[in-house]
């Protein structure tokens, strides 16, 4: 039975990131499942009103006020008109909320709920119990939840840390992981997109000349708090004092890019640690296979899909035993340390050595292997079976 | 697309007529100037028409009048004249111009009941032009002829002059409608031969011709007397303004200090405007091309400035005859003291605990004398400068017959030098406060551990020693204490620097309105709005035929908040927008000076 | 017409028989209280043979009609129901019975003079410049679009658009206020530069639904687009 699906989050294309990605990539599998499906959002400048993507995807670009991090405020009631009139302009039958840090999709959680509709939530991220910012979520979580029909979770343990926050019962709450396009990251030398510029040729990594010369470590995140820059950068001193025949490649941006540029004055090591910057979403992939080892320091995650593309352009991958990581890919793909300096430096090492000694696996069978892992239409057909299960108890 | 006919209301024949105007660009709209009736000799036909071809016309387009077609009118017009259209194919063979047109109408009807457009191909035959609705619009000739066309994009159209190797995109229609009408208007004259019958019975019959002044031109004497007068005064003036520029383009000017301290008198820049202004007025006339599309700038800057020494004259006329320049140059010294007394007290009270809060006594004391000092020193300064100031008023304020935005100005300036003492206060006091707060906030930056990198512009982190962190903690709560203190003096000392600032911008927000005001516009505008167009407006009318649509097309008035938005002078002082009062608040709270936003050179108190 | 007529006299007799209506407005726009009145008498025999019943998206009832001069051009006119005088006086009757007890007890007669002046005051702003009584769009062929806006004092508003710069009139969807709404809207192009210029929303003060817009878009594309039907014909037998 055809739904008529209703994504609502306040994060959205022309924001990037995970959330981002998975809202649209799973919009775009639905629609070619025969369902309806919108997304509702709130305006980034002057994207406001009513926008259509590819598949005649319609986006609705509330004129709401982001009011922190690009999430509006949570007062329940100033989406209450907007969201109504969407609800039943798209004669919308169930409601996907995504991303607990959405202010917009709780706001559609409830109304949802005191519209008598079905409504699904999507959480993306673990949270702590501790700190007063997780505490006041928590409590959001947990009153918007108990209208909420059914949860999703990226992984077994966001489940169990959804159920013991919102105090909803696990059995409502699905895992389906998210997946990666696995065409897109493929293994084999960089191509570089026919339209990007000679500056953004100029721009990727020179360590790429020089792969015979050493291993090149890769690490691609947001430089924030949370994916441990600060523990990235010890390891980075470390490393460098140690191994002289690693190079790094950093991409992204973010508050804490001065750390790694104090570490890099400090050592001296503008020749073998290059820092990108920003990245597009196209240069990602020519980054990565411009790399060997793939390093991940997250201090929390819940499904972490750096991980999952890097391991698809068939690089080694080091990351730190938190969160979801450790379901993500299997062991003999991933290397996992404890969220220490000097366990990750054992790892990396590790893998350089397997490296150096040939006896890493080839590119093209990791690759093989993590394409059939996952997929963007399982996923789909996953979370359609959720709705379907939701709306037929939705009915009784 | 259908084809459009422009034709003028006043122009709808009795009798059958041939149609004189011009063809629109590459459109298919034919402009219907004047009306022509039978009977003519065509040789004469041709030779009027090259006697009122325009002699510039805009390069992108060719406007020169031709015959376009024959307009018939008959009682009935089921019955057509097979004379008439026998008299039209030989007449589209005579003038064998580019389109024929040819327009029936019933008698004493307004629209007419058929309008078929002939093309010629290359053969030389004419054939009937597909599909065959025509849109005929009436328009008003009167008012067509003596407007100005000042829509949005007549601007860009300015510009197309520039470029006229692109020939492939064409001004609007309707600018190009004004423009033909204006660069036409050698055929709304009457003929010259007038006078001379005997050469007018020699070469043949005269042409009849009828559009809106077809029974003699209209005009005013004033208007015509005005433009007689226009060249002998422009001659006069710009003799004058020769004997008077040496002083303004004397190189004298050009040496080290004197440009800046130009730059700080308000007085001096607005003689400057007033002498560009006047060299602007008395300058020959550059003839643009399309004469009608341009604001009238020259006639907008004389009526600013017989406002301006209007308004003068009558401020010298009330305040000369009654003495009221001796009493404030007596006041003058009375109100100094009165002001000095003030400020000593308002310093006295600074020096104890002001509205109750507990300062450092001895900070403050040495402060206030400081500023006492300076109050003195004011007061015998201003004791130097009064013998001067009576005299300088009194013939500085004969300036005002040339305008009284320059006494203004020179307000602006005497208020300047007689507050000079504020000023410096100001200055002192911020710079103090300045001072101790970047002291703390570097230190509140040692505090955590990091220090500013100059070379790079961010903060890095740091290592310091115990010894520096002790002493840096040390200087922090000195300067944190020693804060309030400062920052009161400041605060009271802003106020008033804000309160003198805030007097001089509305003198200088009056001179601005008094410079920029487009009097003439205005006044036009609000007397005969249609004489400035913004824009046309089209009415359907009534329908007599099946292919024909019967528009008239009307002249929309320009706005009048559009007419002070576009012919808005610009004036030398009030260029600095005034700063937003949150960007006010900063500047004040960092302790930066607040620059004086009234005038363009760097400022000065 | 006479033998002799001098250009202005001509002019005046035009005047007289075609263009009669809009120099009557202009003259309101003038006179508002006036034109207020007019407009309530007008408001009355609205009902024209062409005019039909419509909602606007707020449910309010509006007379949608229609001119269409045979491909030539067509005119769509939405007109709301006039300010009714009952409501005007309701509303200086409420405010004066407010007043007039205020300012017997607090002894300022000036109080309820600057009342009622301001009441005065408010309606002719209202009248002239918030309250619109008609909106209409005509487009002529070849010539071009004409959005024009009467209020309810007879003052009316007209803004012309060349076809040249007309790229299209589109049926388009926003957010207005707290709503998702259609709205049509003429495109207007950068003949300098190429791309849009401006997008001038039809019907704004109105809000129609969207059959009705409909209605509107077709007529207008049907005006904008007409290919001509190709039949020669030659002058010289």
């Amino acid at each position: 039975m055809p739904h008529s699906i209703c994504m609502v989050s306040d994060f959205f294309h022309p924001n990037a990131g995970g959330v981002e990605s998975h809202v649209y990539q799973l919009s775009q599998c639905l629609v070619e499942r025969g369902h309806r499906v919108v997304v509702v959002t709130h305006a980034y400048g002057d994207r406001a009103g009513i926008r259509y993507l590819t598949n005649g995807l319609r986006v609705y670009y509330l004129p709401l006020r982001p009011m922190y991090n690009q999430a509006t405020a949570p007062t329940l009631f100033h989406s209450l008109a907007l969201l109504r009139c969407v609800f039943i302009r798209e004669h919308v039958t169930v409601v996907h909320a995504h991303s607990a840090f959405s202010s917009l999709a709780h706001d559609a959680l409830f109304h949802a709920a005191s519209f008598g509709l079905a409504s699904i939530f999507t959480d993306h991220s673990l949270f702590g119990f501790a700190d007063v910012s997780s505490v006041l979520t928590n409590a959001l979580l947990r009153a918007s939840l108990g209208g909420a029909t059914r949860a999703i979770c990226v992984s077994h343990t966001g489940r169990e840390n959804t159920a013991l926050r919102a105090a909803m019962p696990p059995g409502r709450i699905s895992v389906i992981p998210n997946a990666v396009d696995a065409t897109r990251f493929t293994p084999g030398p960089p191509t570089g997109n026919p339209d990007s510029t000679c500056h953004d040729r100029a721009h990727l990594p020179r360590s790429v000349d020089r792969r015979c010369a050493g291993v090149t470590v890769v690490i691609i995140s947001r430089l924030v708090y949370r994916k441990g820059v600060d523990l990235l950068a010890g390891v980075l001193a470390q490393l460098a004092a140690t191994r002289s025949d690693l190079n790094f490649v950093i991409g992204g941006e973010g508050p804490k890019r001065i750390v790694l540029e104090e570490l890099r004055e400090q050592h001296c090591l503008h020749d073998r640690v290059t820092l990108l910057g920003a990245l597009d979403h196209r240069q990602v992939r020519d980054v990565l296979v411009g790399g060997d080892i793939f390093l991940n320091t997250s201090l929390t995650e819940a499904f972490c899909m750096a991980i999952v593309e890097a391991a698809s352009c068939g690089l080694q991958v080091v990351s730190t035993h938190v969160g979801g990581v450790p379901e993500v890919l299997p062991p003999d793909l991933l290397t996992l340390c404890k969220p220490t300096v000097r366990d990750l430096c054992a790892g990396v090492i590790a893998a350089a050595d397997r490296l150096l000694a040939g006896k890493a696996p080839d590119r093209a069978t990791t690759h093989a292997r993590v394409r059939d892992f996952y997929d963007w239409r399982d996923v789909a057909s996953r979370t359609e079976k959720v709705s379907n299960d939701d709306s037929s108890q939705n009915d009784n | 697309m259908a084809a459009k006919v422009y034709f003028p209301s006043c122009c709808l024949p009795a009798q059958s007529a041939v149609l004189l105007g011009c063809k629109l660009g590459r459109r298919d709209s034919f402009l219907v100037l004047a009306t022509m009736s039978f009977p003519f000799t065509p040789n004469r036909v041709k030779s009027f028409l090259a006697s009122v071809a325009p002699r510039d016309t805009p390069p992108w387009c060719d406007f020169r009048p031709e015959v376009l077609g024959i307009c018939n009118v008959s009682a009935d017009w089921r019955v057509l004249d097979d004379e008439s259209s026998l008299t039209a194919h030989s007449l589209c063979k005579i003038f064998n111009g580019e389109a024929w047109l040819e327009v029936e109408l019933h008698a004493g009807s307004t629209s007419p009941s058929s309008c078929n457009i002939y093309r010629r191909d290359t053969n030389g035959h004419y054939n009937l032009r597909s599909p065959r609705t025509v849109v005929f619009a009436h328009y008003n000739q009167r008012e067509a002829v003596t407007v100005r066309w000042l829509a949005e994009d007549s601007s860009d159209f300015t510009s197309m002059e520039e470029q006229t190797a692109d020939v492939t995109k064409e001004p609007s229609e309707m600018a190009l409608f004004f423009t033909a009408l204006s660069c036409n208007e050698q055929i709304f004259l009457p003929p010259p031969c007038e006078d001379d019958l005997e050469e007018k019975q020699s070469t043949g019959s005269s042409v009849c011709l009828r559009h809106w002044q077809d029974a003699g031109p209209e005009g005013s004497i004033v208007v015509e007397l005005g433009k007689a007068a226009c060249r002998p005064i422009r001659r006069v003036g710009a003799w004058f303004l020769a004997l008077v520029a040496p002083l303004f383009i004397c190189r004298l000017w050009t040496i080290a200090p004197l440009p800046w301290i130009g730059d700080c008198l308000s007085t001096w820049l607005q003689l400057h405007h007033q002498h560009d202004r006047l060299r602007v007025v008395f300058s020959p006339p550059v003839v643009k091309v399309p004469p009608r599309l341009t604001p009238p700038r020259c006639a907008d800057m004389i009526c600013s400035m017989l406002l301006d020494s209007l308004l003068g004259l009558l401020l010298i006329s009330h305040i000369y005859p009654h003495g009221h320049l001796e009493a404030a140059t007596d006041a003058l010294p009375v109100f100094t003291q009165a002001v000095a007394g003030h400020l000593q007290e308002l310093l006295q009270w600074l020096m104890g605990a002001p509205a109750g809060l507990k300062l450092n006594s001895t900070l403050a004391c040495t402060l206030g004398r400081f500023f006492l000092y300076h109050i003195h020193l004011w007061l015998s300064y201003v004791s130097m400068l009064v013998p001067y100031v009576g005299p300088v008023l009194w013939y500085g304020g004969l300036l005002a017959t040339l305008g009284v935005s320059l006494l203004l100005s020179m307000l602006i300036d005497i208020t300047s030098l007689l507050t000079v003492h504020v000023y410096c206060f100001y200055v002192y006091a911020a710079r103090l406060y300045r001072l101790q707060v970047c002291g703390l906030s570097s230190l509140w930056r040692l505090f955590r551990g990091k220090k500013w990198n100059v070379l790079r512009h961010r903060v890095d982190s740091c290592q310091y020693d115990v010894d520096q962190l002790f002493l840096g903690t040390l200087l922090f709560t000195i300067l944190l204490f020693l804060l309030p203190t400062t920052a009161l003096f400041y605060l009271v000392f802003t106020l008033l620097r804000l309160m003198v600032i805030g007097g001089q911008v509305v003198l200088s927000r009056t001179i601005w309105l008094i410079n920029g005001l487009p009097v003439f516009s205005l006044v036009q505008r609000l007397l005969c709005g249609y004489n400035l167009a913004g824009g046309v407006e089209f009415e359907v009318l009534t329908q007599t035929s099946k292919s024909i649509l019967n528009v008239s097309m009307q002249i929309q008035p320009l706005s009048v908040w559009a007419v002070l938005r576009r012919f808005w002078l610009p004036s030398r002082v009030m260029v600095h927008r005034s700063p937003n009062p949150t960007q006010l608040v900063a500047t004040i709270l960092s302790g930066e000076l607040v620059q004086p936003w009234y005038r363009g050179g760097s400022g000065w108190g | 017409m006479g033998a002799v007529l001098t250009g202005r006299e001509r002019n005046y007799h035009y005047n007289c028989a075609l263009g009669s209506t809009r120099a009557a407005n202009r003259q309101l726009a003038w006179t508002p209280i006036l034109g207020s009145f007019g407009t309530l008498r007008r408001g009355r025999r609205m009902e024209e043979p062409g005019a039909t019943r419509m909602a606007s998206c707020r449910g309010d009832p509006l007379v949608f009609s229609e001119r269409k001069q045979h491909g030539l051009s067509i005119e769509y006119t939405l007109s709301s129901p006039g300010v009714s005088l009952s409501s005007l006086l309701c509303c200086t009757l409420a405010v004066w019975t407010v007043t007039y007890p205020v300012s017997t007890y607090a002894q300022a007669p000036a109080l309820l003079a600057s009342a009622t002046v301001i009441v005065m005051l408010g309606i002719l702003v209202y009248l002239h410049w918030i309250r619109v009584q008609h909106e209409s769009i005509l487009v002529i062929s070849g010539t071009g679009v004409q959005l024009s806006t009467c209020f309810a004092s007879g003052r009316c508003d007209t803004h012309f658009i060349e076809m040249d710069v007309v790229q299209d009139i589109v049926i388009n969807e926003g957010i207005h206020r707290q709503a998702v709404i259609y709205y049509l809207c003429v495109l207007v192009r950068n003949n300098q530069k190429n791309g849009l210029k401006a997008i001038l929303p039809v019907f704004l003060a109105a809000r129609p639904r969207l059959d009705c817009l409909r209605k509107v878009y077709r007529g207008c594309q049907e005006i904008l687009h007409t290919e001509p039907n190709i039949s020669t014909c030659v002058m010289d037998r």
